[in-house]
Formats: structure tokens, sequence, C-alpha cells
């Protein structure tokens, strides 16, 4: 008589069990990083919002300054002061605003504002006009996105006068 | 006669069949957790980006037309804001198009007057009237009777604005929130966070 052979019934074994976990971990790994650059970036993407409403809300404060305010030292510090908005970017963000006289300059304006809103006069213009000023707006901040430095900037053209 | 023999077949015992039941069962609830999980921070993510784009939008278009406005007026809940506008482009109907046709959608010639303030330009007598409002989800823009649906999402966009009115001009703070998918009870801070701030000065005197 003939013994009847064993069945060769083979499972999985501990190390394929253990591989094919690894893989699966790693791909989920994976979708999750790429969610969360993915939430990372939207957080940049507000930053830089901001930074551009941080610009441009400061250009419109100088604008609508009076040429003679606009001209002199104190009063463009005075008014640096306050942030140009609510936006708690403001208080991570260093902001420096140069004015000098258009379209040839005499010296240079220069302003710097922390981001404690201690604003500092780096330098005065020897003369800055009666007529056309050109003001530079620029904001640096630590991007949270890298820790990389960023800046957004603006120039405007302001001319004496008033609203008419 | 000798029976037959039952052959010698293996099979899982329950003990195997309940462990290896309960791995599955965790590892298949772990999947379909963290794919739904990630379809809806995808979503979440999707949406607040458009959200996002349209509170741009509507700080655009609201700043355009603060600073080309007369006036500005917000509600007292601060969710509706008329501006009046000058008529700087020439329409049909207008004077200048009657008498010539090929004038429509040209700009205006201003008039200057002078007044006991100083040198006033003037862009004829009438003007237009600009109305920002919110209507359900959407933020509309209605100008002279035209609306226009500026914006319009179901995250309930709110933007508030208020006029502050300076010696010959003003200007008008503008803040947009939303309130995000992802909540956590509906908290304040959620909404806050959201927030996209802007300021518009006049460009002409204030009148009115």
């Amino acid at each position: 008589m003939k013994k009847p052979s064993k069945l060769n019934v083979r499972g999985t074994t501990l190390a394929e069990t253990l591989v094919g976990f690894l893989l699966l971990a790693t791909f989920f790994a994976s979708v999750f990083e790429l969610n969360a650059v993915c939430l990372r970036y939207i957080d940049a993407t507000k930053e830089s919002v901001a930074a551009l409403q941080h610009v441009q809300d400061r250009a419109e404060m100088l604008r609508n300054l009076s040429f003679a305010d606009l001209t002199s030292t104190s009063s463009v510090q005075t008014l640096m002061a306050a942030a140009p908005n609510a936006a708690p970017f403001a208080q991570k963000a260093v902001e420096t605003v140069t004015i000098s006289a258009f379209p040839t300059p005499n010296g240079v304006t220069k302003f710097t504002r922390t981001a404690a809103g201690t604003v500092t006069t780096d330098s005065v213009a020897t003369d800055l006009g009666k007529g056309l000023v050109k003001v530079d707006v620029q904001v640096a901040w630590t991007m949270t996105l890298g820790g990389r430095l960023r800046t957004e900037q603006t120039t405007n053209i302001l001319s004496n006068g008033s609203k008419k | 006669m000798k029976l037959k023999t039952t052959t010698s077949r293996l099979a899982f015992t329950l003990a195997e069949t309940m462990i290896a039941l309960s791995a599955s069962s965790v590892l298949l609830g772990a999947t379909l957790t963290s794919s739904t999980a990630l379809q809806k921070s995808f979503n979440a993510i999707d949406t607040y980006f458009a959200t996002h784009m349209q509170q741009i939008r509507i700080v655009d278009y609201l700043s355009r037309d603060v600073k080309r406005g007369l006036v500005v007026t917000t509600s007292a809940d601060l969710q509706t804001v008329t501006i009046t506008v000058p008529n700087y482009i020439i329409q049909a109907g207008d004077p200048e198009a009657v008498a010539n046709p090929d004038l429509v959608g040209t700009p205006r010639n201003p008039t200057m007057t002078y007044t006991p303030s100083g040198v006033q330009v003037n862009y004829g007598a009438a003007n237009s009237t600009v109305v920002y409002s919110i209507n359900g989800v959407s933020i509309l823009r209605t100008e002279n009777g035209n609306v226009t649906t500026i914006a319009s999402s179901t995250d309930q966009l709110v933007p508030q604005t208020t006029d502050v009115e300076l010696a010959n001009t003003e200007y008008a703070k503008t803040s947009i929130t939303f309130q995000p998918i992802f909540t956590s009870g509906g908290t304040t801070a959620e909404r806050t966070g959201t927030t996209v701030y802007s300021t518009a000065y006049l460009r002409n005197k204030r009148r009115g």
C-alpha cells in the first residue's frame, strides 16, 4: 500500500508578510506626506497673498499722504509705526520703505519696520524735490515652507498735488 | 473489506482563521479610513484654495471701484457697500453718444470747475452707483441695475467693509472671511484664520 503523500500547502512566510507590510506602510507614508505638502503649500500661498496685501495697503497709505508729509521723515516714520492692516502677517515681516526724488535721485530716505513694530530711519535723502518722488515698499519674511527668505515689493511714482 | 482512509488534507484551524481575520480586518480598516481621510483632506484643500481665490477676486473688484469712486457708504452690518462712481466712459444714450455715436466706449473729457476749496474735476452730471451685497452664498456687484456674481461659495464667504472719512478723502477697509470645510465645532478661530485684509483709498476728492 502506498502511503498518501502529504499535501504541499505553503503559506506566506513571516519575511514575505513583513515586506508586504513595509510596502503598504511606505505607500501610505508617501500619500500622507503628499497631503502634508499640499497643506504647507496652502499656508505658503496665504503668506504670499498676505504679503501682497501688506505691500499694497502700505503703498495706499503712503500715496494718500500730502506731498509735504510724504517728504517729511518724521511723518512717514510715525505712519509706519502702525501696521498697514490687521493681518497677523505683519508680526513676522520686516518692512522697508525707500523714498527718493524722481527721475533724478538726490539721496535716499529709508525706513525699516521690524516685525515687533519698531521703526528706524536708516538714511535721509539730501533732497526729495518738489514734484515727483519714487516710493519703494518692500516686505521680507521667512517662509513657513522650507524656511526660505522671501520678499514682495512694489514701486510707485507719486506727484505733488491734491485730490480733485 | 478495508475501509478507505481519509486523505490527510490540511486546513486552517479556528485559531488561525480568527487571527487572520483580525489582522485583515485591521488592515482593511486602516486602508479604508486612510483613503477616506485623504480624500476628505484633498477635497478640503481644493475647496479652501478655490475660496481663497474668490476672496482675492472680491478684494480686486472692491478696490478697483473704491479707488475710482467719489463716495463710499457701508451699511450698519458692514456687508453692503455702495459706491458712487463717475461715468468715465461714454455710454450709449449719453448726450455725447447721441451727438456722435462713434464716441461710445471712449473716455469722457472731464471739465474743471473752480470751487472755494480748489479746482474740481467732473465727468458729467450723472454718476453710476455700484452696490456690493451678499445674496445667499453669492457676493453680487450691481452697477446701475446690472448684476454680476463675483464670487460664490458654500463656505459662507463674508466680506465686511468699513468706510473711514478723512478731511478730504475716504478709505475702505475690507476683511473677508470664510468657514473652511474642516471645523472643530465651528469655532471662531478657524474662520478668523482665513481672513484676507485690504485697504483702498479714493483717488478722487470725496463728494458726499
